[in-house]
């Protein structure tokens, strides 16, 4: 589904070029769920956005679902990103004025969906999600694991074939966020692509594949059974 | 002190940082600063008393209350005068509505004088920038003619240093200058004359010289001009109490002035107007106040249109301060610091913003004084607005007004918020829906204020359009009107009548003339006080008399009027050389208004009808013809005319030149001083003009223009400054949802849906305020609709220009910050989280 080919990322700065990822190369088929790991500041979320296509500047090939996105324009490129890509955030980024409803129905309002098709899409995602009865609240309302279910909620509302998750788990109690790993795990088995980012072993072992970066290279990639904590 | 120096510093920083804040701040000040000092500088104008006279408030007018007449006999003043009671100085005036022929070397110019008693500038308490004002002898008949000029007139004449004791030409009299009045004295009342001459000189100057004869058995007064008597009252003496003192007189005067006074009629004192020396002052007030008010309403709504762009960009500005202010005073910085520091930045921004103000109300009242000038009424040029010191207090006012109003409020609250709270508040939505709301609230006011403004100026121009667009069934471009004066030539009456026919004859066979018309006075429609009865034939005197019309007017026309100016004989026919002749039989024409009121089945011909005026009836004129309604030059409405021919004595200076087609009118004006020099050299030519150019600088016409200029440039403001505040606000919210867009962006938003989001924001709010306001301006207009000519007050042309201004205006304000939006990059506004 997803191909990178040699792509690099770099930051023009006072003190010159900066890379931030250096010739990246990835193969990542339909119904795959990855990991991505790796220091600050190594690239994980510049990753991530370019596959989610956020990021329009960076050197490579990249092919999603056949589409040969470095040759598209951003327009093209943003209307891949509405058919395939739903986004799940570190600080769950819920718009605080509108409503968990609201929320859920801001993507496909973006999408074109009609609005008695909106209502029902809404409707089964939040029953999909548990999360009925705080349909009327507002993102202060929730606790943070509340919030990101609504999050990862609003992230697939669309039902995208992947999902781009950084981080999702970085501001949630441990027992919020092994919920929300079984969630992309349920996700995943119904036929979703993700791709996360985590710091945490055991939220990392979710993913089959397990990518390393460092100083914006690929340092490696192994399996949930390599994993340090795992051998230990 | 160094502290206070110290956050002079910083303030200024904070300004030259904030660049963008800095600059709409400051602009809404200057405009709503300037604005209002503008509207100030023009009811300044009106609501000044007169300059230059000592104690005004000393000055009592002497008013002659329901007498035939309200005026003075001169020996009537003597014996106020002389009679020591209540003042310890009287003065006279006679004012002459008909201007005198002013001859200085080559130039020629019409002028407004004020005869005056020989203690005139004495009492008034003023001393004369040059010479000397009138000596007691000049005051008699027979003393020799002499003038005081106004020092505008006197800066027109060249500003001669040594115009004293030189001769000039006052309708045709020779007269020497012995005085120039200093710089602004206009005299009792706020508009003054461009000259004064003494009383004795008003029989050889206006009257012998345009050729009326003394009548020998008049009496002395006859020589003298009906007379307006002011006196200053005597320290310590009040109004009433000078009145009552007054009263011992007035047996005197019924006796010796039978035909003036009547049984009720009274003495009573009371402040010279302001405008005309004998209206009531109460009566002025509540004109001048009113136009006052308008004015003032303008420039508040204006000021608070600006305030409110401040308000809501301090609170703006306030909150992406919130953080900076806590911090501030987490290190120990008092509250007082943080208040004196807000104000004192505050205060920067007002005063750096009045000076602006006061350039743009500087270079304002020079553009007003440049269109005032250029006004053709003599009366409208001496109103020269000017920024005086009371203007300059105002603006300071002004400045402190929006400091305290914008900048203590944000002030106090800021430093009272949580400390806490702000510390831990990390950014992101800072900005409650509530605040949020509140804006929009401010945005709708805005646009509701600014649509009210803008409102009446379209309303106002439309109708100045319309009163200055020429009726399309009466051509004026094709006519001209020339006005001689031959009695300044020094002609006496009998030889200016045959000097007129002369010039008359010449012109009327210049091969670019149609036709050639004459009248005694300049006459082209519009009302009169007359009014006009129909007389049963056969009744005598006193017999039944039937009111018709009123506000008639009675035109006296020469020769071929009705044909030069192209006004359609209907029915009867048109005057011939019989009519004109002495001992005629008196005949009228009459327009089809008053034809109509007078025989509404259409057979007003053989009809007999009066004039009258008061009390006094003229005598019966027979209807030989019946010609169209002649709007008037000023206002397009038509009052009823009854026009006669005039008596054989009777001088008729004007003459009306139908020309072949424009060019050639336009070609004639150049010429006809030349062509009149032809045939006399001595005849001065007053003015030459077309009936269009006459119509321009009619005074009504040229108030209605300049009122919609005035408004027009209200109505640019206020709609420039809701723009800025919309900008403003919507900037700001673009701002302080950098993230949000972003997320949204993320979330597959296209530009398109963010610049129809930014839009949409408030789009509710601003329809409501376009329909408040559309709703408040046309109640407004239908309360001022004797303001509009032409236009009804729900004219629906203006109000679709209006909608579509400000609707425009504001799309175009929101549309700026919302494309800065659309750019916005989802993965720097991610990064902030
Ligand atoms: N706009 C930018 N300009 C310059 N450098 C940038 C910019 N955005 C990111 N970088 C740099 O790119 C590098 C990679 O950043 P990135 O956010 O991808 O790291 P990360 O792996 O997600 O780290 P973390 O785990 O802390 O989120 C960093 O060194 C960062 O300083
Ligand atoms: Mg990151």
């Amino acid at each position: 589904m997803i191909t990178l080919k040699n792509v690099e990322k770099c930051y023009k700065t006072k003190a010159g070029f900066t890379y931030v990822l250096r010739q990246i190369n990835l193969q990542i088929a339909e119904g795959e769920f990855i990991t991505i790991m790796g220091p600050s500041a190594a690239g994980k979320s510049t990753l991530l956005n370019i596959v989610g296509m956020l990021d329009h500047d960076w050197e490579g090939e990249y092919t999603l679902a056949g589409q040969a996105v470095h040759t598209l324009k951003p327009k093209q490129r943003q209307a891949l990103n509405r058919q395939y890509v739903g986004f799940v955030f570190q600080a769950f980024n819920l718009l605080d004025s509108l409503t968990v409803y609201e929320n859920l129905d801001v993507p496909l309002s973006y999408r074109n969906v009609k609005t008695s098709q909106r209502a029902a899409i809404v409707c089964d995602t939040l029953d999909r999600f548990g999360i009925v009865g705080k349909k009327d609240l507002y993102p202060s309302q929730l606790s943070g694991g509340q919030q990101q279910l609504v999050a990862i909620a609003r992230a697939v509302v669309a039902n995208p074939k992947l999902i781009l998750a950084d981080e999702p788990t970085g501001n949630l109690h441990s027992t919020q966020g092994r919920e929300i790993m079984k969630l992309f795990k349920k996700l995943n088995e119904e036929g979703a692509t993700i791709i996360q980012v985590t710091h945490n072993e055991e939220y990392a072992a979710y993913g089959r594949r397990i990518i390393q970066l460092k100083d914006g290279w690929m340092d490696g990639e192994i399996t949930p059974d390599q994993l340090p904590g795992k051998a230990r | 002190m160094i502290a206070l120096w110290q956050d002079l510093k910083y303030g200024l920083r904070m300004l030259a940082k904030n660049r963008g804040f800095t600059a709409i701040a400051l602009v809404t000040l200057a405009v709503g600063i300037g604005a209002n000092t503008i509207m100030f500088t023009m009811s300044d104008l009106l609501l000044r008393p007169p300059t230059k006279v000592k104690n005004r408030e000393q000055l009592a007018f002497c008013a002659i209350q329901d007498a035939l007449f309200p005026w003075f006999a001169y020996s009537a003043y003597l014996t106020v005068r002389d009679s020591g009671l209540a003042f310890s100085a009287l003065m006279a005036q006679g004012d002459d509505a008909r201007p005198i022929t002013l001859v200085h070397r080559d130039s020629v110019r019409q002028v407004r004088a004020t005869y005056v008693s020989a203690n005139y500038f004495s009492s008034l308490g003023v001393s004369l920038a040059q010479g000397r004002g009138f000596l007691p002898e000049e005051e008699r008949v027979g003393g020799g003619p002499v003038m005081v000029l106004g020092h505008r007139i006197w800066q027109r004449l060249g500003a001669d240093p040594n115009i004293v004791g030189q001769f000039l030409s006052a309708n045709g009299v020779r007269c020497q200058v012995v005085g120039v009045a200093p710089e602004g004295f206009t005299g009792v009342t706020f508009i003054g004359p461009d000259l004064w001459l003494p009383l004795g000189s008003y029989l050889p100057v206006a009257e012998l010289a345009r050729g009326s004869t003394r009548r020998a058995n008049a009496g002395p007064d006859r020589d003298y001009p009906g007379l307006c008597v002011v006196g200053r009252l005597k320290p310590g003496l009040g109004m009433s109490m000078a009145q009552g003192q007054l009263q011992a007189l007035v047996p005197r005067f019924k006796l010796e002035y039978a035909r003036q006074w009547r049984a009720n009629s009274s003495l009573a004192l009371r402040p010279p107007g302001r405008f005309m020396i004998d209206a009531d002052p109460a009566n002025e007030r509540l004109g001048t106040t009113i136009f006052s008010l308008v004015l003032m309403a303008v420039s508040a709504i204006i000021l608070f249109i600006a305030c409110l762009n401040l308000a809501n960009m301090l609170i703006v500005q306030g909150a992406s301060r919130h953080r900076e202010i806590a911090i501030r005073m987490a290190i120990g910085g008092g509250r007082w610091r943080i208040i004196r520091q807000l104000l004192i930045e505050s205060g920067l921004l007002a005063l750096l913003g009045g000076i602006l103000g006061f350039l743009l109300a500087f270079w304002g009242t020079s553009i007003l004084r440049a269109w005032i000038a250029a006004a053709h009424d003599p009366e409208l040029r001496t109103m020269q607005p000017g920024l005086n010191l009371r203007v300059l207090w105002a603006t300071l006012g002004f400045c402190l007004i929006a400091t305290l109003l914008f900048g203590l409020r944000p002030a106090l609250k800021l430093s009272k918020r949580d400390l806490a709270s702000e510390m831990k508040d990390t950014g992101g939505s800072a900005l409650g829906p509530l605040r949020r709301r509140r804006g929009g609230l401010s945005v709708a006011g805005q646009i509701a204020l600014a649509v009210v403004l803008v409102l009446g100026a379209t309303l106002l121009t439309r109708s100045a359009i319309y009163s200055a667009r020429p009726d399309p069934r009466f051509p004026l471009e094709d006519k001209l009107v020339v006005q001689v004066d031959p009695l300044s030539a020094g002609y006496d009456r009998i030889r200016s009548i045959q000097a007129c026919e002369a010039l008359a004859d010449h012109l009327a066979a210049l091969p670019d003339v149609k036709a050639l018309g004459t009248s005694p006075r300049l006459f082209f429609g519009g009302r009169d006080v007359m009014s006009i009865y129909e007389v049963a034939p056969g009744t005598e005197e006193g017999g039944t008399r039937k009111l018709i019309a009123r506000w008639a007017a009675t035109p006296d026309v020469g020769r071929d009027y009705f044909t030069a100016l192209e006004i359609p004989l209907l029915q009867g026919r048109l005057f011939n050389r019989l009519d004109h002749v002495p001992d005629a039989e008196r005949v009228t024409i009459i327009d089809e208004t008053l034809a109509r009121r007078l025989r509404p089945d259409g057979n007003a011909l053989g009809c007999l009808i009066e004039w009258g005026f008061s009390t006094e009836y003229s005598d019966p004129y027979r209807v030989v013809g019946i010609v169209a309604n002649v709007p008037g030059i000023a206002d397009r409405e038509v009052h009823a005319q009854m026009y006669k021919p005039t008596r054989p004595d009777q001088l008729s200076p004007y003459f009306y030149l139908y020309a072949r087609d424009m060019e050639s009118a336009e070609a004639l004006v150049q010429r006809i001083s030349q062509e009149i020099h032809q045939v006399d050299p001595h005849v001065p030519v007053l003015s030459a003009a077309t009936l269009a150019d006459r119509r321009r600088d009619d005074a009504s016409v040229w108030m209605a223009s300049f009122g919609a200029r005035l408004a027009l440039a209200a109505g640019v403001a206020a709609l420039f400054l809701a723009a800025l505040g919309i900008y403003a606000i919507k900037g700001y919210m673009v701002a302080s949802r950098t993230s949000e867009i972003g997320i949204r962006k993320a979330l597959g938003a296209t530009q398109a849906n963010i610049i129809g989001m930014v839009l949409r924001e408030g789009l509710v709010l601003t329809i409501v305020g376009l329909s408040v306001g559309l709703l408040l301006g046309l109640g407004v207009a239908r309360v001022s609709a004797s303001l509009l000519y032409g236009v009804s007050p729900l004219d629906p042309v203006s109000v679709v220009v209006t909608a579509a201004l400000l609707t425009g205006a504001s799309l175009l304000a929101s549309y700026i910050p919302a494309r800065r939006a659309a750019k916005v990059d989802p993965m720097e506004a991610l990064r902030h989280e």
